[in-house]
This record gives C-alpha cells, structure tokens and sequence, in this order.
C-alpha cells in the first residue's frame, strides 16, 4: 500500500537542523536504501523521534500504534484481572472481549502497514495502569483501576476520549495519503463509539456516574484525572478535557463561527452545546506525554 | 441491524416523487398534526435567500474538483437533514410522552442541540456559497411511538439510528474528497461526535450493541482501504458509505425538488 510512498515522503522532508537522527540518516542513504536501513534499525530507536515532536505521516502511525497496544494492554489485563472476572461484571463482559477485539484489529492493522512497508514494526512496551511508570517507588495515580469496576470504567473512559482525540490530532499528519488517511478516519470512529460506550456504561453502573456520552463541561470531573501538559511553556498540567471544553469553530482562515449570535430564537441550544458537537484533536505534545504515563 | 437498512427499503421501491407526493404529505399531516406543519415552516423560514430552484429536479450539492464547497455543501445538506429530523421529533408524540428530566429526554434534547449546532457551522461557513435549504420528507417516520411503527413505519429511535449511522458513513466517505487540512480536521471533529450519538443510539435500543457488523468490521475482514491489502480477519474498523449510496437513502427522506444530486463528488 502506500506506505511504501510514505516513506518515500519522510526522507524527502525538510526537517529543521536538529532534526531526529533517524531522518539524517534516511536522507543520507537515499530512498531506496533507506527502508533497508530503516528495517535493521531498532524502533525502539522511534522514542526520541517521539520525544522531539516531529510531527509527519510515520511518527503518527508510531504514536497511534502505541496508543492501540496500551488499549489492547489495558482490557488484556483487565479481562484477566478481578474487576471483570467477578460474577458482578458478567453481564458487562462481553462488552470488553468485543473492545479488546477491535483494539486488536487496529493494532494489527497498523503493525501490517510496518511489515509491508518491510519494517519490523515496534514491539508493545510494558504497560503499567496504576500510573507508577513501572517503578513501585512512584505514587499511584490510578488506584484499584484493576480491581475496583468504578475505578477501572473512570480510567478506560478517559482513555477511550483521548484515543479518539489523539487521532484527531495526527489526522493532520496523513492528509497527503488518502489511503491511509481513510484507514485512520475508520478507526477514529471506531475509538468514538467506544468512547461512547464507556460512557453509557458508567452512566448506567451502580453507582450512577450522571456523564454524558460525549465529553461535556456538564461532566463529573474524574476523582483520578489523566493529567496531560497544558498549553504554552511551563504551563500546569491540566485534564485532557480542557481541550475539549474549546467553544471556538474556526471555519476557514481566522474566521470564527459566531454560535453565541446565530444559535438564537428557534435555533437556540444549551451553550455547553457548542464544545458538545465537536470534538477535539489532542496536540502531538500532549498525546506523546500521556501514552508515557503508562509505559 | 435490519433497522439500518429499512429506510431504504421502505421507500427505495416506490417510484419517483410526483405521483405519490399528494399522498404522503397528506398522511405526513395525519401523523405529524399541525405541528408539522410549524416545523416545515420554520425550516423554510430558515432560508434567507428565497429558494428559486424549480420543485422537481434535484439540489447539486457541487464538484470536488477545484476547491471543498461540494464536499462541504454534502456535509450541510445531510446536517440539515438531521437537525430537521430531531426538531421534528421534538414536536412529536413521542418525545413530548417522555418525562421531564428523563435520560432519554436529556439525550434526545442534547442530540437535537448538537445536529443544530452542525447545520448552522456549515451554513455559516459555506455562506453565499450553500445549498439552499432542504425540505424533508418524513412520512416513513412515525413521531409518535419509540420504535417499531404500525405500516412499517419507523419509530424515532429506529430513524435516529439510521441517520447517525448514515451521518457516520458518509462523512467517512468524503473524508478522501476533502481537499484542505482544516476541513479534514473539521470534519473529523464533527463525525467524532455523530459516531457517539450512533453508539448512543444504539445502544438504547440495545444494550451493547454500539458497534454492529453493519457498521464496524466486527467479524468479517475485508479490503482494509478500496485497493489495499485484504484483511483476512476483523480490522475493526468503521466501514464507509459513497456519496451515491448515502444519497440512495438520504434522499427518501427529502422532498421533490429537496433531493440531492452527489454526481459532482468523484
């Protein structure tokens, strides 16, 4: 598929002088040789390329291949764990099996455009859900979150709203490959539906969490909040939410859809309405800090 | 599932508009009431530029080939669509029975707030260069009862149902004829949310079932992108209507002289 031309672009693309080593090199050794080289480099090798923030076609598909193994990691283990193997979670299970299914089913799709493309895809890193990064020594972020239904529904909602955010944000990434950008926007929907879901769940758990389906400042702010960089240097961290309680719809240039004045008299909805109907990409920098949090 | 696919079979049979019209505006009143009759004027009243287009033959939504407006005018017709659908709705016997503050009530009312908004970012974005505004036809919807309508008729949740998925399939569709970044990411941002109300829906309807195989490759592989490797097992991934098939359904429920004509999108 186009991978192929994919790669292609990345080593024609001007990159900024302190550009990630492994772009040098697929400019040096030229295109042909480039996947060759590409194929016996360790992608381990992609982290600091994530780390600089390069923002192209081949680094979304790392980013978002990340974020598929963390979701598949995460109802791997929860399915195995007492938060859904207790007889109080039955009924809801084979909502989980049917999640982790599709999560597969993105993963394998995205580590199948590496190996066509004659790469050795990235391995999944070792997950850690409590938020201790793998290190007991670190305090725990996320209790219970394998044990606890609440505790696990809170987390994996806020997981499954980033994932559909994180996509957002790379979109912009893929759109010079309509091929793949297709594959993206379909699995995009897919990662909402669930999103969806998770939330539907909550709100008919018991005990009730009154969220609705779609991320809105009516919301309960999650007790174990995923706290992501905000925005601007050295700013705090904030909840991946804030991005979504954005108002403004840009509709071309600098031109902002004016809700509060056209939204009136018959037409006139909740204000919340307007962050409601769109959701919102999750930037590249906040995307990257997030999957670090747990592996 | 089958539900999906109803609109189109309800009315896909029936011949062309005019012969039938007098009879289905006649039993549209009949279910609707006088409201209806509210309803469609205001949509009318929504057009400030007066509707010159003749009252048959079809609203070209327009190219792809030079810049968005045709994919963007697709987008608004099938936003007006739904946002006429759930104003509708609100005016039926259905929504009006549901108790004050219930969730279903919460959802549908959020729902109808959400399509609005959709409609009129596209409206206000397309400016002078939208579609005019398009009357619909909801005589295969029956407003008062929740699912299953007498006649074969679909009750609303079984037509919100198929105007999310539709919403859903279409945009996912189009994304290819999108030619800048930022209605890409609009796009995006806005199919987003439809394939929550999608899940939501369907879900109300039954518990789980937010994903169908009609929808996402849930149990079937297949071609994963049209020419691309086949996928021998489920991708999951969301599968996506054409224009021409999305226009196949959207158009039984759009009037004469409302019907789209998608042929520019290629």
């Amino acid at each position: 598929m186009n991978f192929l031309l994919l790669l292609d672009r990345i080593s024609s693309v001007d990159a900024p002088s302190d550009a990630a080593p492994r772009r040098d090199l697929l400019r040096q050794v030229g295109q042909a040789g480039a996947r060759a080289a590409l194929a016996t480099l360790p992608l381990a090798l992609a982290a600091p390329a994530q780390a600089a923030l390069t923002n192209n076609a081949f680094d979304a598909i790392v980013l978002l291949l990340k974020l598929e193994d963390l979701l598949v990691d995460l109802y791997t283990k929860a399915l195995a764990a007492p938060v859904l193997t207790s007889a109080a979670q039955a009924a809801v299970r084979p909502d989980f099996v049917l999640l982790l299914e599709q999560q597969r089913g993105h993963a394998r799709f995205l580590r199948d455009n590496f190996s066509l493309a004659g790469l050795t895809p990235p391995a999944a890193p070792s997950f850690d859900f409590s938020g201790r990064r793998n290190n007991p020594a670190n305090p725990v972020l996320f209790p219970d979150v394998l044990s606890d239904y609440a505790a696990f529904l809170q987390l994996a909602q806020q997981l499954e709203d980033a994932s559909a955010s994180i996509y957002l944000g790379q979109m912009p990434f893929l759109t010079t490959d309509k091929a793949l950008f297709d594959a993206v926007f379909r699995m995009q929907l897919v990662e909402a539906r669930h999103a969806s879901h998770l939330r539907t769940l909550r709100r008919t758990a018991a005990p009730a969490i009154a969220v609705k389906s779609w991320p809105s400042t009516a919301d309960p702010a999650p007790a174990a909040p995923v706290l992501v960089p905000g925005s601007g240097n050295g700013a705090a961290p904030v909840s991946i939410y804030t991005f979504e309680a954005n108002e403004r719809q840009i509709s071309a240039g600098t031109t902002v859809v004016p809700f509060p004045t056209i939204l009136t008299g018959l037409n006139a909805v909740q204000s919340r309405s307007f962050a409601e109907a769109f959701d919102e990409p999750l930037p590249t920098l906040q995307a990257t800090a997030l999957l670090a949090i747990f592996g | 599932m089958s539900d999906t696919n109803r609109p189109a079979g309800a009315t896909s049979s029936q011949p062309a508009p005019p012969l039938y019209a007098p009879i289905k505006r006649r039993s549209f009143f009949l279910y609707a009431g006088a409201t209806a009759g509210a309803t469609a004027l205001v949509l009318a009243g929504c057009d400030k530029d007066p509707s010159t287009a003749p009252a048959t033959g079809l609203v070209n939504v327009g190219i792809t080939s030079t810049n968005d407006l045709g994919v963007l005018n697709y987008a608004y017709a099938l936003e007006q669509l739904e946002a006429a659908f759930y104003t509708q709705l609100k005016d039926g016997d259905y929504y009006k029975s549901l108790t004050a503050g219930s969730a279903e009530k919460q959802i549908l009312d959020d729902l109808h707030y959400h399509e609005v908004a959709h409609r009129d970012f596209f409206r206000a974005a397309l400016a002078g260069n939208a579609i005019r505004s398009l009357e619909p036809d909801f005589t295969s919807i029956d407003f008062g009862v929740r699912t299953g309508g007498t006649g074969g008729k679909l009750g609303v949740l079984d037509a919100a149902k198929a105007f999310e998925d539709l919403g859903v399939a279409a945009y996912n569709g189009a994304g290819r004829y999108i030619q800048t970044p930022l209605n890409l990411l609009l796009a995006g941002k806005i199919v987003s949310v439809e394939a929550r109300h999608a899940a939501l829906i369907r879900d109300l309807l039954a518990e789980a079932t937010f994903v169908g195989d009609d929808v996402v490759q849930v149990t079937t592989g297949g071609p994963i992108v049209a020419g691309g490797p086949v996928s021998a097992t489920p991708t999951g991934l969301e599968r996506s209507k054409s224009p021409a098939e999305v226009v196949a359904v959207a158009n039984t429920f759009l009037k004469a002289g409302s019907k789209l004509d998608v042929s520019g999108l290629v």
